[in-house]
């Protein structure tokens, strides 16, 4: 473990880490109390216990709307989008790191632009575009879409991440005879897991719950998606919200998962020694 | 072995992409700022000059919104910013537990917004919700409010909420930044016998520059557009005290078919935003110099 | 180049190249049936949604050449944002749920939709099924009907049988004795009627309800038309009769946190004794909670010629996307007849057992009796009003009329200047 002027956290902090522990526990409990109960005990009892168990928010859940088939067609389309994007993001920012010509800084603030417009200003020229390119109920428009709109995060946390590298590993890689390309994937990049670990979780949380694109692009139930599949029980007027729940905590455990699988990596991927200067 | 074409050949893919699919549609936006347009595809785009942003200019509830993206961002800075450094330190710590620390900080982003803002919204009701409970148990009951159903107070229960919500992804970019800083800095400086506040200041700080600039770019954009939380907690009431610029943005464009309007307010949204990167950006390189 | 960036360039070329490879694997152009797109709100897991969705199978299985492509989207703001970028890029579907009004009347100018009036001249059969409450697809200045009403609604009074028992009270007839019995009702510790406006619809309705009881439709018809205004004495009345309920705690407390699902909440856990609401409440998981009856929201006893006047009308209807390809028209029309005939809505009620539908049912035993009781209570219906503000030529006059109540429940502004804040946006629209 690093960061050795955490180790020892002191009174006042390890007092907070233990309430901020609870604070977000809470929520957690919460949901899970929540999916067995129904709208009257929901609304008017939410701090309690359910007084009976209402199992069937899970079978309706699980059968009515097909949460598992919504829940794998989510973690198929981000797993790809964010491997895809964390590929182009480490050749792409690599380059804008270090190149100090100008077009290299005009191609960063272009990236920069992206993610300071709300989605819903770009909506209707870009349903136009996919209309065009055929791209309704289609994956791998939406893969693109996906990897194309987490571009700017990524390639700002990335960039930023990389310019503080120090550059004799470059320099002792370019030696070695590496070529450009080599240099990133094998010196590079493993320096910078931290950073990759941490884009990659952003993106992926993201792509997971995205619901406008997966509004926008998909129609054929077989190809819905999680955000889709939690409104199942939200109707005209009335929202029930006991399935909506438990549809949440079944769609929230392969996150989870994800995340620490992603953060474990964060920590052992920094191997000893100086790598940043 | 440096091709001359390798860097553009790197940057490529990404731009190319990013360049159809965002950008054209971004610039579009812009560009139609200055046009008015019903949203109907047979309907012609009249361009009307600067209209749009004088109508923007003269209608107080367009600075309100704006204002409530200040007070998003005044809670960023004060609160949000050392909340998720300190988190970012518990977690990498390694002290007992962090692993299970690790997992539960990061779970009020996992729970979709629906949860959260059920759940806060339980916690908030005034007729016995527990936090006026609470208030109330300490005799503090002048202090126990109508928290989201008073114009006074609704927008910084959402900004709270907000904080609360997002502390744990904020949490990651500080995380990133302290795990990288190598071991042979703490050990040269444990050898000096530098105290706690000193290494605080003289080392963990300044290492972390880029995962500050993120924050504060992150934070402040995130401020400028933020909509989900709002929209679903408050839906920008009661009546518009709680609204920002993109839940306007939306009400106006697709509620009310005045889509010139709409993407005037989102270019000053773009616009504040590019201008505040770029202001961090040269703070930081002025640091660095 | 190295072979390194060749493999980069071959990325690019693929990456871009997958897209139009894409659209060619989608557009299937086979000659036989037809694809028609039909865009509602009904793509959830009730009852009335399952049934609906079951009807666009049985009439695919009936008719093998038309595929039915249901793009449906229940959430409410997914539906709008789906159909208005739809609309913006030219490419509307071809049946569309639609609620008509002052609010659509653009998209009918712009020819956006088709006017069915030709279509229900030609099939008298199918034209006379309808009750005739096709008022938000017609205007007197601007010939055609532009949809058919799908839905039908009433804003009716719920209450809690238990409750009136043991009070000893009847359900309210009229205002004055709702206010009285509001009294009784809280010495027992109930709510008298909950009425929580954090979803700001809940204030306007009750605002409707009130004004249209008072005031009549002419009134609100005057409003529509730009010859009154909100700041009359007519609206502030109602408005500070709506604060002086809220004083009195006849709505509940701190109504602007309280929102729609816990109003219900609040009636199906026996903490308010009255809840108004429409048809769709019949389907509440409240209502299995307690014994409930229904009655007309009550009149003014000042303006009993008023008393039949109710809010309500269609909620939904089916509006038809202008197609340039005939064929597809043609296979929308008969779709868009499948789905409001007789037959249809027969199957709904029996499917739902309840409800209420905008076409001559033959009776039927297969009903709940509430919902018996609650069809009871506009039978005697001389006009349908449907929201202030929704007649007003300005898509916004709705939102910004529930927004200023929203405002003065929450004690920001007083009923005068709600009044003014609605009469400043009216002042806008264009009243030819």
């Amino acid at each position: 473990m690093k960061a050795t002027s955490f180790r020892n956290l002191g009174v006042g902090l390890t007092v907070f880490a233990v309430f901020w522990l609870f604070v977000t526990l809470y929520p957690l409990s919460f949901t899970i109390v929540s999916s067995f109960k129904d709208n009257t005990e929901i609304f008017s009892s939410p701090m309690s216990l359910p007084s009976v168990l209402r199992i069937e928010n899970y079978t309706r859940a699980l059968l009515q709307a097909t949460i598992l088939r919504n829940i794998a067609n989510s973690l198929f389309l981000s797993v790809i989008s964010v491997a895809l994007l964390l590929f182009l993001v480490s050749i792409c920012s690599y380059v804008l790191a270090r190149e100090k010509a100008k077009w290299a800084v005009v191609v960063y603030l272009v990236f920069l632009s992206g993610f300071l417009l709300p989605v819903h200003s770009a909506l209707i020229p870009l349903t136009k575009l996919v209309s065009a390119l055929g791209g309704y109920n289609n994956y791998a428009m939406l893969i693109i879409l996906f990897v194309s709109y987490n571009a700017p995060l990524s390639v700002f946390l990335v960039t930023g991440y990389m310019k503080t590298v120090s550059k004799e590993l470059d320099e002792a890689a370019f030696l070695d005879g590496c070529g450009y390309f080599q240099t990133v994937i094998y010196v590079i990049l493993p320096v910078s897991a931290p950073i990759f670990a941490t884009a990659g979780i952003v993106a992926f949380l993201f792509i997971y719950n995205d619901l406008i694109f997966s509004i926008l692009f998909l129609s054929k139930k077989t190809l819905y998606t999680v955000s889709i599949g939690l409104s199942a029980f939200v109707g005209e007027r009335i929202v029930e919200y006991g399935p909506i729940f438990a549809s949440i905590v079944l769609s929230s455990l392969p996150m989870v998962a994800i995340y620490l699988l992603f953060q474990e990596k964060v920590q052992k991927g920094i191997t000893e020694g100086a790598i940043k200067g | 072995m440096k091709s001359k074409y390798a860097p553009f050949l790197m940057v490529l893919p990404l731009l190319a992409l990013y360049l159809l699919f965002v950008f054209y549609p971004v610039a579009n936006a812009v560009l139609s700022s200055f046009f008015s347009w019903n949203g109907i595809a047979s309907s012609p785009q009249v361009f009307v000059g600067l209209r749009n942003y004088i109508d923007l200019a003269k209608d107080p509830r367009y600075f309100r919104a704006f204002a409530n993206s200040g007070r998003f961002i005044i809670g960023s800075l004060l609160f949000l910013m050392p909340l998720s450094f300190a988190l970012g330190g518990i977690i990498v710590s390694g002290v007992r537990g962090s692993r299970v620390m690790k997992a539960a900080y990061f779970l009020p982003v996992v729970l979709s917004l629906t949860a959260i803002s059920l759940m806060w919204r339980s916690i908030l009701y005034p007729n016995g919700g527990p936090l006026n409970a609470l208030l109330e148990g300490m005799n503090l009951d002048r202090l126990a409010q109508n928290w989201l159903g008073d114009v006074r107070f609704a927008i910084w229960a959402v900004v709270f909420v907000n904080m609360w919500t997002y502390a744990g992804l904020n949490m990651l970019i500080f995380a990133a930044g302290l795990v990288s800083i190598p071991q042979e800095i703490w050990d040269s400086v444990a050898i000096d016998g530098a105290g706690k506040v000193a290494r605080f200041w003289y080392i963990t700080l300044p290492s972390l520059k880029e995962s500050f600039k993120a924050f504060l770019v992150l934070a402040v954009s995130g401020s400028l557009k933020v909509f989900d939380i709002v929209f679903i907690m408050t839906g920008g009431g009661p009546n518009g005290s709680s609204d920002t610029p993109a839940t306007l943005l939306y009400f106006q464009a697709f509620r009310f078919n005045r889509f010139g309007i709409g993407n005037a307010i989102g270019t000053l949204i773009l616009l504040f935003g590019l201008a505040w990167a770029l202001l961090v950006n040269r703070a930081v390189r002025k640091l660095e110099a | 180049m190295t072979r390194i960036s060749r493999v980069l360039a071959f990325i690019t070329v693929v990456l871009l190249s997958a897209l139009p490879l894409a659209a060619s694997g989608s557009t299937d152009q086979a000659e036989e049936p037809i694809t028609i797109r039909i865009l509602t709100r009904w793509s959830d897991q009730s009852g009335a949604s399952t049934a609906f969705r079951n009807r666009l199978q049985s009439f695919m299985e009936q008719n093998p050449d038309i595929i039915i492509e249901d793009l449906s989207i229940n959430d409410e703001s997914s539906f709008g944002e789906k159909l208005k970028v739809l609309i913006a890029s030219g490419d509307v579907p071809e049946i569309v749920q639609n609620y008509g009004g002052a609010g659509n009347r653009i998209y009918f100018e712009s020819d956006v939709y088709v006017d069915l009036r030709p279509y229900l001249d030609d099939d008298p059969e199918w034209a006379a099924g309808f009750v005739p409450l096709f008022g938000e697809w017609e205007f007197d200045d601007l010939p055609g009907t532009w949809g058919v009403p799908y839905e039908l609604f009433a804003i009716s009074l719920f209450y809690n049988r238990t409750i009136f028992e043991e009070a000893g009270l009847e359900p309210p007839e009229t205002i004055e004795e709702l206010m009285e019995q509001g009294e009784v009702l809280k010495s027992a510790g109930y709510i008298p009627i909950s009425t929580g406006v954090a979803d700001n619809f809940r204030g306007g309705h009750l605002f409707t309800n009130l004004l249209i009881k008072k005031h009549g439709p002419e009134f609100v018809e005057r409003l529509n038309r730009g010859t009154a205004s909100f700041e009359d004495q007519e609206v502030i009345e109602i408005l500070t009769l709506m604060k002086t309920m809220q004083d009195e705690g006849m709505l509940g407390e701190n109504i602007t946190a309280v929102n729609y699902a816990a109003d219900n909440a609040l009636f199906g856990s026996g903490e308010t004794a009255m809840h108004f609401d429409g048809s769709w409440f019949l389907s509440d998981g409240a209502l299995s909670r307690i014994d409930a009856g229904v009655v007309p929201f009550p009149y003014f006893e000042s303006a009993p010629q008023n008393r039949n006047i109710i809010m309500g009308g269609s909620a939904a209807g089916l509006a038809l996307g202008a197609s340039e390809d005939p064929d597809k028209l043609d296979a929308a029309i008969k779709l868009l007849k499948y789905l409001t005939s007789i037959e249809h809505f027969e199957y709904i009620r029996d499917f739902t057992g309840g409800g209420v539908y905008p076409v001559k049912l033959p009776p039927t035993d297969n009903v709940s009796s509430l919902t018996v009781e609650y069809a009871d209570t506009f039978s005697a219906a001389e006009a349908f009003v449907g929201d202030i503000g929704n007649g007003v030529p300005l898509p916004q006059m709705v939102e910004v009329t529930r927004n200023a109540i929203q405002g003065m429940f929450a004690g920001a502004i007083s009923p005068e200047q709600a009044a003014s804040q609605m009469a400043r946006e009216h002042s806008q629209a264009d009243f030819n």
